[in-house]
């Protein structure tokens, strides 16, 4: 097996685009869940979520999602240095969930209420897979490509298979992570499952009430470490461990005791050959439900004890971004090892009894940070569990 | 503890045509009759947990409990964190967004838009716990996910692998009708599930030029059954006689993979 290192990182978030623009805004504790502008809000409980603010580029042909997806990575490549020839060697594995939802919604919408159609073209990128068709093709991306769907956990799943593609030696290089767009379809359905906040979500506070939507993408480079070295670029970090659970319990909820979490962590820990008393820092999945944050704290104790460890949410700034969140949380993972410097939750006001860590509230923790684990769990109790470390 | 490789210990198969390769006419064209779409007959399934799971969840259980059959293998042989689940569809939840988006399904159908809500829905039946893989896509997402059991089996991580594939096109068949030239026809409905278990070889990524026989003797027989083509394929090649070689192509790409002579099934 092969050692894997990160060597390229690059983001579209609620901050803006790149990967120092949500760096900066992460660390300054800056929450951008704000009034929607993107979809129709009227008549429903929950009004806000975090958008991103402006796509820079792209053809406006390709649907809101892929043109995230492509943004992300292009940067992430750029970063690594791939040139055309290591790209041909190189995986793409994205995960994705909504596609290219919001603009097919615009189209069945229009179908219904008017009997007329608009743009059929946009079946070009409907499905989720458009993404790593878009990628691979704009990038010259000439290894396996997989489409990961494993709903909020697809991007830190899509980083766990690449790591796969990497460490068994099929490719050298793989570009891994995930995007999505905000849809109206997600919108309201966690708004008719009254899963969402009205004000910004508070990730662990005692008087959490719910999630908020965002969108984004994130996309890491992964990398032989002996291949990094031998071209002498710099890593991030390296992808120490990585594990996938389920729960087998529910289609939506997670297992009460927190089971299939406990198990990603502890096997994630144990493929990475890592203690759990050497992780400084957990980016926790955090999405601010009541359930949710009291099923992972009870897990997070579980498996690191009482206290010790530092645990925050990116949810907390910048919403739950669906496919993209588990690949934006590891990339703030990545550059918490690589800056040592841990991101703070934000709208953290009032201590759960329950939460028996420190949730580095509003404030970003200057630590040392060797180790530090990311979590993401999913609908039907989809657990992905990464381990990042100074390389 | 790992091995040196992995086969396929069985394959179970639920197509429009009917159950196993048995069911498979010569000619898939000819037999459609005209018919745009081959659907399935949804299997009959008992216990009010499934009251509200789509028809594409039920199948998936049907395809694992077949494959099951076929390998030997007891539920409680496979309960728990030593089984590995890999899904794999490209088309089989678009009923569920169109009944959702459609205003047809209330908040709690809204979970059954997730292509994932089929492995979940699988994973509960079977009490499956360990590492679970779901990809998107047709033929070549088929073969990938076929290489992740594989590798999952080989590294120790699962002391078994079941790769599932499930597709289905009626509830969107006039949307299909639109995409005419996109996919082949008859679009068959089928399950499948292969049961890769330890072995001493591997399989291997192999350069696809064309389509193999295999993969052209699954399209006469069984159609255009997208994510499910490959394990159609290989369930067509288990005649014993040597190594299988399975091809896929989707949307511009194709690859290829390669078991074994030890992996007849």
């Amino acid at each position: 097996m092969k050692r894997v290192v990160v060597t390229g990182l690059g983001v579209v978030s609620p901050f803006g685009t790149g990967v120092k623009a949500y760096w900066a805004g992460l660390t300054a504790g800056t929450c951008m869940i704000r009034p929607l502008s993107l979809i129709e809000t009227d008549g429903f409980r929950c009004r806000i979520g975090a958008e991103v603010p402006e796509i820079a580029g792209g053809s406006r042909r390709r649907s809101r999602a892929d043109r995230l997806a492509l943004l992300a990575a292009r940067e992430a490549v750029d970063d690594a240095g791939l040139g055309k020839r290591e790209r041909l060697d190189t995986a793409l594995v994205v995960g994705a969930v909504g596609g290219g939802m919001l603009e097919a919604e615009a189209w069945q919408w229009t179908r219904m209420r008017t009997g007329t159609e608009r743009d059929p073209g946009i079946f070009r990128s409907v499905l989720p897979y458009s993404h790593a068709e878009t990628v691979g093709h704009a990038l010259g991306l000439g290894g396996p490509r997989e489409s990961v769907v494993a709903a909020c956990s697809s991007g830190a799943a899509a980083v766990a298979l690449a790591a796969d593609l990497v460490a068994d030696g099929v490719v050298p290089y793989a570009i891994a992570g995930g995007a999505d767009a905000l849809t109206r379809i997600c919108y309201m359905g966690f708004n008719a499952l009254k899963l969402l906040d009205t004000a910004p979500c508070r990730p662990f506070d005692r008087d959490r009430r719910g999630m908020s939507i965002g969108e984004g993408a994130a996309f890491l480079v992964l990398e032989d470490a002996e291949m990094a070295r031998a071209r002498g670029v710099r890593t991030y970090a390296e992808l120490r461990g990585a594990a996938i659970t389920t729960d087998a319990y529910h289609p939506t909820a997670p297992h009460p005791d927190g089971d299939g979490m406990t198990r990603a962590m502890r096997e994630a820990l144990r493929r990475a050959r890592t203690a759990a008393h050497d992780i400084a820092y957990v980016n926790a999945h955090g999405t601010a439900t009541p359930q949710n944050d009291r099923i992972e704290a009870r897990s997070i104790r579980d498996v690191f004890g009482d206290g010790r460890v530092l645990v925050s949410a990116t949810k907390s700034m910048i919403g739950h971004t669906m496919a993209a969140a588990g690949s934006l949380e590891a990339a703030a993972t990545i550059l918490a090892v690589a800056h040592d410097l841990v991101p703070p939750t934000a709208n953290h006001e009032t201590a759960d009894p329950d939460v028996a860590f420190d949730c580095v509230p509003k404030t970003a923790r200057d630590v040392g940070v060797d180790v530090a684990l990311s979590n993401s769990f999913g609908f039907g109790g989809q657990n992905v569990t990464l381990v990042f470390a100074k390389s | 503890m790992t091995h040196g490789g992995a086969r396929i210990a069985a394959i179970g198969l639920l197509t429009g045509f009917g159950h196993g390769v048995e069911a498979l006419p010569d000619d898939a064209e000819g037999a459609a009759a005209g018919r745009d779409v081959v659907p399935i007959a949804t299997p009959p399934v008992t216990g009010d947990r499934f009251r509200r799971a789509t028809r594409e969840c039920v199948l998936g259980v049907a395809a694992v409990d077949a494959a099951l059959r076929n390998a030997g293998l007891t539920r409680d042989d496979v309960r728990g964190s030593d089984t590995a689940l890999v899904y794999v569809t490209a088309a089989a939840y678009g009923a569920a967004n169109r009944t959702f988006a459609g205003a047809a399904g209330g908040p709690l159908h809204f979970p059954y838009t997730a292509p994932s809500a089929v492995p979940a829905e699988v994973a509960i039946e079977f009490g499956f716990t360990g590492s679970y893989v779901i990809l998107i896509g047709g033929s070549t997402a088929t073969l990938e996910a076929l290489w992740h059991a594989a590798s999952l089996v080989r590294r120790g991580a699962a002391a078994r692998a079941l790769v599932v594939a499930v597709e289905t096109f009626a509830e969107c068949a006039d949307l299909y009708a639109r995409a005419r030239r996109l996919l082949a026809r008859p679009l068959v409905e089928a399950a499948a599930c292969a049961v890769i278990v330890p072995d001493a070889e591997s399989p291997a990524w192999q350069p696809a030029a064309g389509a193999g026989p295999l993969d052209a003797l699954a399209r006469r027989r069984a159609g255009e059954t997208l994510a499910c083509g490959p394990l159609v394929a290989l369930a067509l090649g288990a005649d014993g006689r040597g190594p299988a070689a399975v091809t896929g192509y989707w949307r511009g790409r194709r690859t290829g993979l390669g078991w074994p002579a030890t992996s007849a099934i």
